[in-house]
């Protein structure tokens, strides 16, 4: 399940910084396992009663699927490109 | 049946420890331990924030029986065992500036994961190459 929660106001001078993280959670019947996922997502800041709040951008995470998402495209299309050039050879009879 | 009492899963400690451990690892998902303590340097402070992935898993079982033994005299036995293991992963994510002048998100880009997800990425495209090259060549035609 996912849930966001917010952690312990910071005052800094006339700022108060609070920290809000995501976190998402499953549990097996039973008690039999459990797989948490916590990240940070974003800090909400609160000056001369202003709130406004700075998302905390994770790149690492964004390049990484990136390249997996083009890994898996781009296999996949060889993949495709390949079997249906080997059926037109096939069916042309390029292959005897 | 025998009257005697068998050891059961609710009466032995595995369950309540396994519970335990679950909780202690649900609360690993807390805010608190998402973002560190704030450090100051000079008028700024910094907070660190950190990505949490922990995972655990339990097993047990028990279980009796019981059979007649020489002079008729019945034979039981009994047991039980339980196991499990479980991961914490954490991952520096960014760390939070708040100065003066402003409040400051710096990201932490990991270079070893992202080198690693590339050569996973690679191998992939390769084994699709490769594999239909094989499939190509072990074909046989009429």
């Amino acid at each position: 399940m996912n849930e966001t929660s917010q952690g312990t106001p910071i005052a800094l001078g006339e700022r108060v910084l609070t920290p809000v993280s995501e976190a998402f959670r499953v549990r097996l019947p039973g008690a039999a396992g459990a797989l948490v996922w916590s990240r940070p997502l974003r800090v909400e800041i609160e000056e001369r009663g202003l709130r406004r709040f700075v998302r905390v951008p994770d790149p690492t995470r964004k390049i990484q699927l990136g390249l997996l998402a083009a890994g898996l495209a781009a296999g996949t299309l060889i993949v495709l490109l390949r079997s249906r050039h080997s059926r037109r050879r096939w069916l042309s009879g390029g292959n005897r | 049946m025998s009257d005697e009492p068998r050891p059961s899963v609710e009466h032995t400690p595995t369950p309540r420890l396994a519970a335990r451990i679950m909780e202690s690892l649900i609360s690993a998902g807390d805010v608190s331990k998402v973002y560190g303590e704030p450090i100051r340097q000079g008028e700024s402070l910094l907070i660190p924030a950190a990505e949490i992935l922990s995972v655990a898993g339990f097993g047990m079982g028990s279980g009796g029986g019981e059979q007649s033994g020489p002079g008729g005299r019945p034979r039981r036995g009994a047991g039980g065992g339980g196991g499990g293991g479980g991961r914490t992963l954490t991952r520096a994510v960014a760390v939070i500036v708040a100065s003066p002048g402003g409040v400051e998100v710096k990201p932490i880009v990991d270079v070893t994961k992202i080198a690693l997800a590339a050569l996973t990425a690679l191998g992939f495209v390769w084994a699709s190459w490769k594999g239909m090259s094989k499939a190509k060549g072990s074909r046989v035609h009429p």
